[in-house]
């Protein structure tokens, strides 16, 4: 009986994921070989994408970006980690509740915030030019990488910290005692068993940044990049010859799918058990190198938050047109409320009613797949995989072809 | 190889003395045992001399030279730790090769000692697996090879087996103790299992509250403890606070004040449940009536078998009934109500169908006068 209702429960789950997710997906998969809906199957598209030098340099662009970005945010992420788990730095706790902060917010806003301070005619470029250091602007590459590395390295460092802090403490100790010195027993022994950590949190990093339309569309300005370039190839191009589009989000799809079979293969042998006795021995810094270590740590966490802090005082200023003034008010946001306040209910009701959803799935997909085994079960692990490897922009794609006509419409409902 | 001598040890966290000005003579090649209840510091003092925490006062040397300021990996000891400390990345194979390499020891010669290492340990042919396909049991032994490959001076072992299950703890101590004694390694071993110690060491140190309260081989420990701590803590034991009050019988007779497990402190709630019940304990203890006094006697020092006859002297006889019987096949634990609030374990090897008491048995023994242990009361003894 108890089993009769979560085999049907999981079932119930897999119609949805099969509904929802791999019908439209399919759909994108198959419309990406016809050159129209209903055509003839072709390969133009994927012919089109190797010929063009847009389409090429688009997937080039996004998988350089997304590692450029993964590299600084490791650079970031990884000594910053090592510091909290093994020295006397200062306000642990806080100091980690800060580093979640960019992951929460959005990251266009923060693109666009950089775009006022580092723009053309932002405030900072004017600086910098008023006392003679030539810079033009962050728009292009170096924005995106900037923006995509201050966003996305909390991913990163959470996952390093937790490596650093189940590494067994008589693990290390061991390594000393066979005789290798400090320095090295990091090396051969700690390393190694943070490595999974960092790879996680890297390939995590990696995937939201290759998929992230919202900076690239706002900082990219000239260079082509997959999400964005699907996205326009689909609005400018639909009831035309949407192939493109999909045939881009097929590659994107590929590319996140790759980057995480490779990661799936790599921690396949990896699996470390660790008997975490004790956590790692707090090294107690003083002085200088006290001082030094817990500066270090507060600028890397705090210098991501400056789009934030800045959008805050920019929301409490008043404007003069588009021209930003010093003058403190609360206009802003009296004409958010007034004229705005439908949008604003939108987020706050979609996010609302995802988040009910997701935990009508979630919940008891999480349950099967812990206590229960057997066929379902696995179909079921490997289906809830799969939005991972999706873009939004590629779901949205997908949902919006799947559902815009027919017995349910979803385009320009309350659903997306 | 040499031997290990600590002078006057003492570690400090804080205010907390863990180790207090603890002085042992080590010598080479023995197997030497650091027991205690937990918390009474024997694993920090063996974390001092593997160089794991620094000591405050005194001083640590291996033969005549000086090691406390030499950092652990240079000390030249192997540590076994009780949760293995098997390095989970590598295999079983480069586990072993860990301390090689680090001491610049490669090509042939390595893979000598690492199968010569393995095969000490009884896991040759498994060399190639990672630690999660292995058990407990061949983790712990992982970790053996691993200390011996690299022929250490001195071999340090932290609670080994008391993650394994009594069964291989009985035979991996065997192993221990056959591998120590044929290589001549000086080791320290720290347990808080009583039964470990007594089988495996040379000799023993029993330790409570950062200081050594008996150094001795185990017999010595076992029949002759020489303080109220060291009688409870070694085996059971049915320790009572008493007062002696006069020669008797050619016995020094002590009514009870109440009982004691080895608390230091004296339970003022225990004293009052107390029944005024008189005991014999030897003449020649050293104590006078009067004086206030601790009697430990064993469980198996006292006979309650069905065919038991007292003797003529140096004898007390016990009078009681059974309330709770353990059948442990090789013996019989009985708890025996002498009076309303104070029992007396019993052990009898007459273990015998005929000889096994019943509960609710009202049965008469006695104890030799010689088995007891008198210690002077209040405190550290």
């Amino acid at each position: 009986m108890k089993n009769t209702f979560w085999n049907l429960t999981a079932i119930l789950i897999l119609i949805a994921v099969l509904f929802f997710l791999i019908l439209p997906v399919t759909r994108v998969l198959l419309g990406s070989f016809q050159i129209h809906e209903g055509g003839s199957w072709t390969l133009a598209n994927y012919l089109k994408f190797a010929e063009y030098r847009t389409y090429w340099r688009s997937l080039g662009n996004s998988i350089w970006v997304s590692c450029v970005a993964s590299l600084i945010a490791i650079a970031m992420g990884v000594p910053l980690a090592f510091m909290v788990s093994r020295f006397n730095v200062r306000g642990k706790p806080f100091l980690i509740a800060l580093s979640t902060i960019p992951l929460m917010l959005p990251s266009f806003i923060s693109a666009f915030v950089w775009v006022l301070l580092l723009g053309r005619a932002g405030v900072v470029t004017q600086f910098l030019n008023a006392i003679g250091i030539p810079f033009t602007s962050i728009y292009g590459h170096l924005g995106v990488v900037l923006v995509f590395a201050l966003q996305f390295y909390p991913y990163i460092f959470l996952m390093t910290l937790s490596g650093f802090n189940t590494v067994d403490e008589s693990i290390e100790e061991a390594g000393r005692s066979l005789g290798t010195g400090p320095v090295k027993t990091f090396i051969k022994v700690s390393m190694p068993l943070v490595l999974p950590g960092i790879l996680s949190g890297t390939l995590l990093c990696f995937m939201t940044a290759v998929e992230n339309f919202g900076v690239p569309m706002i900082i990219g300005e000239q260079q082509p990049y997959l999400a964005v370039k699907a996205y326009t190839e689909f609005t400018s191009e639909i009831g035309d010859h949407p192939g493109m589009a999909y045939a881009l989000s097929v590659v994107l799809i590929i590319v996140t799918m790759l980057s995480l079979m490779a990661q799936r293969y790599y921690l396949r042998k990896r699996n470390f058990i660790q008997s975490a006795k004790g956590r790692p021995v707090l090294r107690e810094l003083t002085g200088w190198a006290w001082r030094l270590a817990g500066g270090y740590a507060f600028f890397i966490v705090c210098f991501p938050l400056i789009p934030f802090i800045v959008c805050l005082i920019i929301s409490f200023l008043k404007m003069n047109g588009p021209v930003i003034t010093s003058e403190f008010s609360l206009s802003n946001y009296i004409y958010a409320f007034s004229r705005a306040a439908r949008p604003i209910f939108n987020s706050y009701f979609l996010a609302t009613m995802a988040t009910l959803f997701s935990v009508f799935i979630g919940v008891p997909t999480g349950y099967i797949l812990t206590r229960r085994k057997g066929g379902v079960s696995d179909a079921l692990d490997l289906a809830i995989m799969l939005p991972f490897t999706i873009a939004g922009t590629v779901l949205g794609i997908a949902l919006i072809v799947m559902f815009n006509t027919g017995f349910l419409v979803l385009t320009g409902t309350l659903s997306y | 190889m040499r031997g290990i001598s600590l002078r006057g040890v003492t570690k400090r966290f804080d205010k907390l003395v863990a180790v207090n000005n603890v002085s042992l003579e080590i010598a080479k090649g023995e197997f030497f045992t650091l027991l205690g209840p937990s918390g009474c510091g024997k694993t920090t003092l063996l974390r001092c001399v593997a160089g794991f925490a620094e000591i405050n006062e005194g001083g640590i040397y291996f033969g005549d030279q000086r090691m406390d300021k030499i950092p652990t990996h240079k000390r030249g000891v192997g540590m076994v730790f009780q949760n293995y400390a098997v390095f989970p990345h590598l295999t079983v194979k480069n586990n072993v090769a860990y301390g090689l390499k680090a001491r610049k020891i490669t090509g042939s010669e390595m893979e000598e000692r690492i199968a010569q290492a393995l095969d000490m340990v009884k896991l040759g042919g498994l060399e190639d697996r990672l630690p999660n396909q292995l058990s407990g049991g061949q983790l712990q032994r992982v970790a053996i090879a691993r200390v011996l490959a690299i022929q250490p001076e001195v071999l340090l072992m932290d609670e080994p087996l008391s993650n394994l299950d009594a069964k291989l703890r009985v035979e991996m101590r065997g192993d221990i103790r056959m591998l120590q004694q044929e290589l001549g390694i000086t080791t320290i071993y720290v347990t808080h299992d009583q039964e470990e110690a007594l089988s495996i060491s040379d000799r023993i140190a029993v330790m409570e509250a950062g200081m050594v309260r008996q150094l001795g081989k185990p017999w010595e420990i076992y029949t002759e403890p020489q303080n109220a701590f060291v009688a409870s803590f070694i085996g059971n034991t049915n320790l009572l606070t008493a007062t002696a009050r006069e020669v008797k019988n050619g016995a020094l007779v002590v009514g009870c004040r109440g009982t004691a497990t080895g608390e230091q402190e004296e339970n003022d709630a225990r004293l009052a449940e107390c029944p005024d019940l008189a005991f014999g304990v030897p003449v020649d203890s050293g104590f006078i009536p009067g004086d206030e006094i601790k009697v430990a006697i064993r469980p198996e020092a006292i006979e309650i078998g069905r065919r038991a006859v007292m003797p003529e002297s140096g004898a007390w006889p016990v009078e009681g009934i059974i309330r709770r019987v353990e059948y442990l096949g090789y013996s019989v634990k009985y708890e025996l109500e002498l009076a309303k609030g104070l029992s007396f374990l019993v052990t009898s090897y007459r273990a015998e169908p005929s000889e096994i008491r019943e509960i609710g048995q009202m049965v008469k023994g006695y104890y030799l006068l010689d088995r007891v242990r008198v210690y002077k009361s209040g405190g550290v003894a």
